[in-house]
């Protein structure tokens, strides 16, 4: 795997967060963990090496995940960056606007969660 | 209203006046016809007289003759007795015939002079006779038939009026035939008068009875086709047309009653079509409302109905509040936002148009003038002078006898409020408040469908999410048992993945138990079961209870009791709320003391709880309380962010009220206040 190519994990639930983490960690990615929109666009920001794959939760506090997408999509820097909601919520009239790449429903499902973190990672 | 008929004239009156007339005409010439018949039957009576008189004359010179033969024999002197008789006879005879004359010759004037000649003659005969006979008689006498010298001059003077007396006889004879010649011809001249009087009568009283005939009937006709034309257009259906009143008599009474059908049959058909088309407008207010779901969409409507069909200028529409102490103005059109402000909550006490006419469930319609009566309408704002020329109608909202509010239409000052405009604002703000209060139930049902699927579309995701890393740690050890390498997992991470999925399950048990309170605030089955206790026991006990969860988080509770309160409330319920907060305060202040405090002030039970934690910014502290809000996410804090919503939702239950307080020290301060309920 490729140094400096990591997962940015947008999620304000800290059990989904931890679990997450240590199931990507331990199939090999690395994994920058957030807890809501905002907090995911300051580090965003800052950041000089920009994620290769964004995991969006939606239902979050401050900044919720669709918020979230709409800023990132302004910033042209960021904008590119593969997006896949993570969500529990059935609906998802959005997705289609916003142009995620992909929607993963909760409870997640591990193969398809890493099946597609790899596949979505290298593109 | 029709100006009063006053009959002055009278056809009947003038065709018995005509009658009467023609009664005096047909007396008149009946008379004329006599009295002219009378001047010929005294004309034909004459003629008789005259006859009568010719043939008394006629006898008389007769006799005279008789008397003038015997005169002559007198001398003879033969059978002097005997002829002396004959004269006498004769005499008498004379003067008989001479008296019946004179009798006849009445209407003769110039007759009586001759008959009084004749007379005067025969009376001198008769005295020149008797002296003849008695000289006769002396000579006879003395010397027998001599000496007749003397007598004979008296016999020639009598001879000479035996001349006389038939000279005056034969002019009366021509006199009498002359006159009778005249009278006869008078009477033929005059044969037609009488007719010519009845007929130039009869010609008089034909013309008379012509013309008055023709004038009657020609004003009768006039009348009758004057009428006659009225009902022509009555019928055709132009009932503004008033006939006008040619004469004062009965067909202008008749005009006059027909005038006043036709009044009150137009007023009839305006009330009428004023009927309908006020139907027509509530049918198709009924109509435009069976569109309108929500409160705006017809208040909408009630406004656009209300300035088009209606007229008015402003309006406005009030409803009781919640607590059906206040009238909240929902809507107002046609006035400034300054008005709409100052308008926005009327108390129900006020003594304010609105606030009465929903108090008393009665319309009102006032004048402007008339709105300076009531106590709370400030005559120096504004909208007095705005509404100097208005007429108002305020108009009471009901449903099933009860008001929930009032509108309000205000109408250029001319508008007249009768009996029918008043039934019709009436009808039109029953069906106001019906559609009123049915956008009322859509919009709530619309809300509590709203809240549902929001409900279960929060509660599928914070149901869905401990499932998530109970999902993931189990499917990563089934993964790992499949590759073979569940000995690289070391037990350290199982021991994580353990106390994780028992974290999960946690959460998922109070959150079925949180969802099921939410479900009975939404649904407002909160049913409470209350109770006298006392809010430190209740504490004491909660802070036994939860002592080992403290002491895992390192909590220190440090309880002080300034005043304890014994309340009647629901016990489990104000313990769950402490719960609530006690939790809460050691998971986002662990390793810190916790100060709970317990005063009563003005008989309002005080629980506060204060954590040492990093504290709320006060733009969160009013958010927190919604639903599905936490303070923060960062820390490892279990639960679906509905507890201190249902906190909330308790202790309004309970009349009180929980917030977070400005706090000079570190940290957060929440305090429940419940009001010391007595037994209700």
């Amino acid at each position: 795997m490729s140094g400096d190519k990591y997962v940015l994990l947008i999620e304000d639930d800290l059990d989904i967060n931890e679990a997450i983490q240590s199931i990507l960690e331990e199939e090999g990615f690395k994994v920058k963990c957030t807890f809501n929109g905002r907090e995911a666009i300051e580090f965003l920001k800052d950041t000089s090496t920009i994620p290769s794959l964004i995991l969006l939760d939606i239902m979050m506090p401050y900044m919720n995940g669709y918020e979230f997408r709409e800023a990132q999509l302004k910033e042209p820097r960021i904008s590119n960056i593969p997006t896949i909601i993570l969500s529990a919520a059935g609906k998802h009239e959005d997705i289609e606007k916003l142009h995620f790449r992909e929607c993963l429903k909760k409870p997640l499902d591990l193969e398809t969660l890493i099946d597609v973190v790899k596949r979505n990672i290298n593109s | 209203m029709l100006p009063e008929f006053k009959q002055t004239s009278s056809i009947v009156n003038h065709i018995r006046s005509v009658m009467v007339v023609i009664a005096f005409f047909i007396l008149l010439s009946i008379m004329a016809l006599y009295l002219s018949s009378l001047s010929t039957l005294q004309g034909l009576q004459n003629l008789n007289t005259a006859n009568n008189l010719l043939n008394l004359n006629m006898q008389i010179m007769e006799t005279v003759n008789s008397v003038e033969k015997n005169l002559d024999k007198l001398n003879a002197q033969d059978d002097f007795s005997e002829r002396q008789y004959i004269y006498q006879t004769n005499h008498k005879l004379i003067t008989e015939l001479m008296g019946e004359s004179f009798k006849q010759a009445d209407h003769y004037p110039e007759l009586n002079g001759l008959l009084r000649n004749t007379s005067d003659a025969i009376a001198l005969f008769d005295a020149q006779r008797k002296m003849i006979i008695k000289k006769l008689l002396e000579k006879s006498a003395a010397e027998g038939k001599k000496n007749s010298g003397e007598t004979m001059a008296e016999m020639l003077i009598a001879r000479q009026l035996m001349l006389d007396s038939k000279e005056s006889l034969r002019k009366i004879q021509i006199y009498i035939k002359q006159e009778n010649d005249r009278k006869f011809l008078r009477i033929y001249e005059r044969r037609f008068i009488p007719l010519k009087v009845t007929g130039v009568l009869a010609v008089v009283f034909l013309c008379f009875v012509t013309i008055s005939g023709l004038l009657i009937t020609k004003r009768v006709s006039k009348s009758i086709y004057n009428l006659l034309s009225a009902t022509d257009r009555v019928a055709e259906g132009n009932l503004d047309y008033q006939v006008s009143i040619l004469e004062h008599d009965e067909i202008g009474k008749l005009t006059s009653a027909f005038n006043q059908m036709t009044f009150s049959l137009k007023n009839n058909k305006d009330k009428l079509t004023k009927a309908i088309d006020r139907t027509t407008r509530l049918q198709a207010i009924t109509a435009a409302f069976s569109q309108a779901l929500t409160p705006e969409q017809v208040y909408d409507i009630i406004f656009k109905q209300a300035f088009e069909s209606l007229g008015a200028l402003a309006g406005a529409i009030v409803l009781l509040s919640e607590d059906e102490n206040n009238l909240e103005l929902k809507r107002l059109e046609g006035q400034s936002e300054d008005v709409y402000l100052r308008w926005k909550k009327i108390p129900l006490s006020s003594e304010v148009p609105v606030s009465q006419v929903v108090r008393f469930k009665l319309p009102l319609f006032i004048t402007a003038a008339e709105l300076i009566n009531y106590k709370d309408v400030d005559i120096n704002n504004v909208e007095i002078s705005f509404h100097s020329e208005h007429a108002f109608a305020f108009l009471p909202l009901v449903i099933s006898s009860e008001a929930f509010g009032a509108i309000s239409f205000s109408f250029p000052s001319s508008k007249i409020f009768d009996q029918e405009e008043k039934d019709f604002l009436m009808a039109l703000a029953s069906q106001c408040a019906q559609a009123i209060h049915r956008s009322q139930l859509y919009d709530n049902a619309k809300k509590a469908i709203e809240a549902r699927d929001e409900f279960l579309s929060i509660a599928s995701h914070e149901l869905r999410t401990p499932l998530t890393p109970l999902k993931l740690q189990i499917q990563s050890i089934s993964r790992q048992l499949k590759s073979g390498t569940l000995e690289t997992i070391t037990p350290e991470r199982l021991q994580r993945m353990a106390e994780i999925s028992d974290n999960q399950i946690n959460r998922l048990s109070t959150l079925i138990d949180d969802l099921l309170d939410v479900s009975r605030i939404t649904s407002g089955k909160f049913n409470f079961k209350k109770e006298f206790f006392s809010l430190k026991l209740m504490i004491q006990e909660v802070l036994k209870q939860y002592s080992q969860q403290l002491s895992d988080t390192h909590s220190v509770p440090d309880l002080v009791v300034e005043q304890d309160t014994v309340g009647y409330w629901d016990k489990l319920r104000i313990e769950q709320v402490f719960i609530n907060l006690l939790t809460n305060a050691s998971k986002y202040a662990p390793n810190r003391p916790i100060h709970i405090r317990v005063t009563n002030e003005f008989h309002l039970a005080k629980i506060k709880i204060r954590d040492e934690g990093r504290g709320i910014a006060p733009e969160d502290r009013e958010r927190i309380f919604n639903r599905f809000e936490r303070v923060a996410s960062r820390e490892n804090v279990g639960g679906l962010g509905l507890g201190l919503y249902i906190s909330k939702q308790i202790v309004e239950a309970h009349q009180g009220r929980i917030y977070v307080e400005e706090s000079s020290q570190a940290g957060t301060v929440f305090t429940v206040e419940l009001p010391e309920e007595k037994l209700i």
